[in-house]
């Protein structure tokens, strides 16, 4: 596991965190103001925020500090959360998914100098009202980068921590009077010669003076003040004094309690922050760390530091010094814990109960050592079982194809099984079924919930409101259906498309709807599901509907069908897919960029869908998407041409039909022309295309095939139609070579390898090759 | 016999990277995700050390560390280990009784420095 894939790791948890924060705003927009919602986006934004500073990405953290501030004074009730106010929450959400990408792809980080300035003013908006109620933290509100330069670590990680600490841990509990006895006599020894260099030299700094203040309930939490006054006396430290002042009456001690201040001193040239390092970091102590001046004497130490710093219960003896030149990088000291040293005992008592003290320490210092010796066995690491688990996709796709051939081979056994009148044979069933379910969880494993796509619509809607100045009320419902990866990827485009397409033609402006009696608020729409074997996909908007006049007009005009035409409302409404069709009045900047729902259905089909549109006068439009769950395997209708069988994608084909002589219509040498309704559709013989000998010729004794291309229809001229069913795709590029006009191939249950007819291209070729013919006729 | 240590944190990232980080300083690590999590493994398993995150769902790393000590573990050290700097938020640590406080982003060397320090 090295730093990389970790990293992959917390980008995952980004793009959850932010899909997660992506309805929560969705229900915040509804007006649900649950306190549970706000708190988790902050979660969130918390969490990328820590991984950020984890990995480093400094802009991130960075911009991820200032929004999480904002969103903690709306979660601790410090702001109200407005609409107004929402809207920039939700605005810095957006950028915010800008800087994870960004920090994902190293791709350059988003300005976000504006909405930091926005984000600024918002938390400052509430600071001045919540100053007056209670005091919001505004140490959080100060941004970490400064802090960061008054410490000199090195990278970003090191000190963040650095500003407030003056807590220690608390600890001391020395009572313990050998070990004070210890201390005092060795320590002055080891640092002697350091010291002396210290105040010999001139320029040298002046030594550090440092209080140490364990809190009384410290050994509750399990500190061990005396690893931290030993680490100290390492670095140099002497400890000057032990002021035992609030060590109560013998009667009156508790154990567990820690009543001693330490006042050290530690050699001026000893780097604050190593000094910082060794109890910055505990919370059960207040300490003071400043410069002595100059021969200041320790003892007399006023209390120095702000009013609240050490206000300590400790005796004023213990204090610092106030000359402290330095103190303030260190000092904030934390509103002091006052419960400190409960009952400070009359100093007159003090001798008395230093002598008693051994006793009862002794016995509570062993417990501490002791303690670690309790988990005796620690149990090996029952680690969170891991949900997940990576995989190469080459091997998934192996797996797959190899389940492609078993299901072959298994339909291959069965026929020959019932060749021989063995079909009823239950083990021959059971392989059946084992064999569908194996294939269906092997698609399975590449199913991903369409979430994925979903997830970046509400986005693209707000983006749209903005621009085009509608409101919009954005639904969506399944979006943890799964579908095979590759389809999911290849949505996001169309869907898209869709959306933006719903908003600027579907949905009438505010006004508009307000005059024909609509809500102001425009809804669309999306939803994905499940039905028999495929995902529908909707997309629907509540707008003003197709304008069929206008459609019919516009595709006249472009000639795309005969002035005289005879078209079902349904037919008129499927123009809009033609190729080269538009409706825009003006080309907005929205959806009219330069491609069309013509593009939206090529890349539809090209994922083996169906795309459909109903859409009712002023009452809003439908787009439905059909799609195969996966791209392996492919509903396919089998049919013969001369003795070869071929497979013809279900999702191109419109209709079949044995034509009367009087729907061929001859055109030039060979050209001929399939009259559907009033709709001239070139036929085309795949024998021809393909180089089959030995077929008919004659559509008026075939079947023709009426398909839907990119380019238009083609009616395929073959000689019989077999069957109707699922095909596992093999490629062909993979196996053999490309071949034009045929998209893969696949082995039916008898062994034969059947052609998959790649329909947009014999369309393609068809429509040039009849308009030359046409050209030529002419 | 190498110490253990129960990490507690919702991210999943920050857990591994605590892992590799603790595994590099020869502790055993155990793993949970949430306050609540960690209870429960704190039932089946005697850590020498607790390290927790504040801000997760559930049950945030007060609240543990709170039941951690009602529940009578007064020896065992806790850092918490997260984002959050306010004195407000170290005072409530504090009270609740934590040991210690480090501040995310971590420095390895200062986390190990830390855990030195307390345990025992």
């Amino acid at each position: 596991m090295d730093v990389d894939e970790i990293q992959q790791i917390f980008f995952q948890e980004c793009e959850e965190g932010l899909a997660g924060m992506e309805v929560n705003f969705a229900t915040l927009r509804d007006g649900d103001q649950d306190p549970e919602t706000i708190n988790s986006v902050f979660r969130c934004v918390h969490s990328i925020k820590g991984g950020a500073g984890a990995f480093g990405y400094e802009a991130l953290q960075a911009y991820t500090h200032q929004y999480e501030t904002l969103l903690d004074l709306i979660r601790n009730g410090s702001l109200e959360l407005t609409p107004d106010l929402l809207d920039v929450v939700i605005g810095a959400f957006d950028m915010l998914t800008d800087h994870v990408a960004a920090a994902r792809d190293g791709s350059e980080t988003p300005a976000d100098e504006a909405m930091l300035e926005k984000l600024l003013s918002a938390a400052e908006g509430d600071a001045s009202a919540a100053a007056v109620e209670e005091t919001p933290a505004p140490a959080e509100t100060a941004p970490a980068p400064e802090e960061q330069e008054e410490v000199s670590g090195d990278t970003a990680g090191s000190e963040a921590s650095g500003d407030d600490y003056d807590d220690l841990m608390g600890m001391l509990d020395e009572g313990d009077a050998d070990n004070d006895a210890d201390n005092e006599a060795k320590a002055p020894s080891d640092v002697s010669a350091p010291e002396d260099a210290a105040t010999s030299t001139d320029d040298s700094p002046p030594d550090w003076k440092l209080v140490y203040h364990p809190v009384a309930n410290a050994f509750q939490n399990a500190a061990e003040p005396l690893l931290l006054v030993r680490e100290l006396v390492a670095l140099g430290a002497v400890v000057d004094e032990c002021d035992r002042a609030a060590l109560p009456s013998l009667d009156d001690m508790d154990a567990e309690c820690a009543y001693f201040t330490y006042a050290l001193t530690v050699p001026g040239d000893v780097a604050e922050e190593d000094i910082r390092a060794i109890y910055e970091f505990t919370v059960d102590c207040e300490v003071t760390l400043e410069r002595a001046s100059a021969g200041a004497p320790l003892k007399k130490a006023a209390p120095a530091e702000s009013s609240e710093a050490p206000k300590p219960v400790s005796s004023p003896a213990a204090a610092a010094e106030p000359a402290a030149p330095e103190k303030d990088s260190v000092s904030p000291a934390p509103a002091a814990v006052p419960q400190a040293a409960a009952t400070p005992a009359p100093p007159a008592a003090a001798p008395q109960a230093e002598k008693a003290t051994p006793a009862p320490v002794k016995n509570v210092a062993p417990p501490a050592p002791a303690a670690p010796a309790a988990p005796a066995k620690p149990k090996p690491a029952a680690s969170v079982v891991a949900q997940t688990i990576r995989v190469d996709l080459d091997k998934l796709d192996r797996l797959v194809n190899l389940v492609g051939e078993l299901v072959i081979t298994q339909s291959m056994l069965a026929q020959r099984m019932s060749r021989h009148q063995l079909e009823d044979n239950s083990e021959v069933n059971d392989l059946e079924h084992l064999t569908r379910e194996l294939q269906e969880s092997t698609m399975a494993i590449r199913a991903q919930p369409m979430k994925v796509v979903f997830s970046r619509v509400p986005r693209i809607v707000r983006e749209l409101e903005s621009e085009t100045g509608k409101r919009v009320r954005l639904e969506m419902e399944g979006e943890m259906t799964e579908v095979d990866k590759t389809v999911v990827e290849r949505l996001g485009e169309p869907l898209t498309h869709l959306i933006r397409n719903a908003v600027d033609h579907g949905l009438e402006t505010p006004e508009e709807r307000l005059a024909a009696g609509k809500a102001e608020e425009g809804i669309v729409r999306l939803t994905a599901a499940h039905q028999s074997g495929r995902i529908v996909i909707t997309v629907t908007d509540d707008g003003r509907g197709i304008n069929r006049a206008r459609v019919r007009e516009k595709a006249v005009e472009r000639e795309i069908i005969m002035p005289d035409a005879t078209l079902s409302d349904e037919e008129i409404d499927n123009l809009i897919f033609a190729p080269g069709f538009s409706t825009a009045g003006t080309v907005s900047n929205v959806s009219g960029r330069g491609v069309g729902m013509d593009v939206v259905r090529k890349n539809i089909q090209a994922l083996g869908g169906r795309i459909g549109i109903q859409s009712r006068h002023g009452e809003g439009s439908s787009f439905s998407l059909s799609l195969p769950l996966t791209l392996a395997v492919l509903d396919g209708m089998i049919v013969t041409v001369g003795a070869e069988t071929f497979v013809i994608p279900l999702n191109h084909i419109i209709e079949s039909l044995r034509p009367t002589e009087d729907m061929l219509k001859r055109v030039g040498n060979d050209g001929i022309l399939l009259d559907v309704r009033g709709a001239y559709v070139p036929v085309l013989p795949i024998a021809d295309h393909l180089g089959i000998a030995k077929a008919e010729r004659n559509p008026a004794r075939g079947v023709l095939i009426v398909v839907d291309g990119d380019q238009g229809q083609a009616a395929l001229l073959v000689d019989a139609i077999q069957d109707q069913r699922q095909v596992v795709v093999k490629s062909l590029e993979a196996n053999y070579q490309a071949i034009e006009g045929v998209a893969g191939a696949t082995i039916l249950g008898d062994g034969q390898v059947a052609l998959i007819v790649d329909v947009e291209t014999l369309t393609a070729n068809r429509r040039n090759g009849a308009r030359a013919t046409l050209a030529e006729a002419a | 016999m190498s110490k253990t240590i129960l990490t507690v944190d919702d991210s999943p990232s920050m857990r591994m990277l605590l892992r590799v980080s603790l595994t590099d300083l020869g502790y055993s690590v155990v793993e949970a995700e949430d306050g609540v999590h960690a209870l429960e493994t704190l039932g089946g398993t005697e850590p020498d050390l607790l390290i927790t995150d504040i801000n997760m769902p559930r049950m945030d790393g007060f609240g543990l560390i709170e039941n951690v000590r009602s529940q009578g573990r007064r020896n065992l050290p806790i850092l918490v280990l997260t984002t959050e700097s306010s004195d407000e938020k170290k005072q409530r640590a504090r009270e609740a009784g934590a040991t210690g406080w480090i501040v995310k982003p971590f420095n390895p060397e200062k986390l190990a420095a830390a855990i030195r320090r307390v345990l025992h």
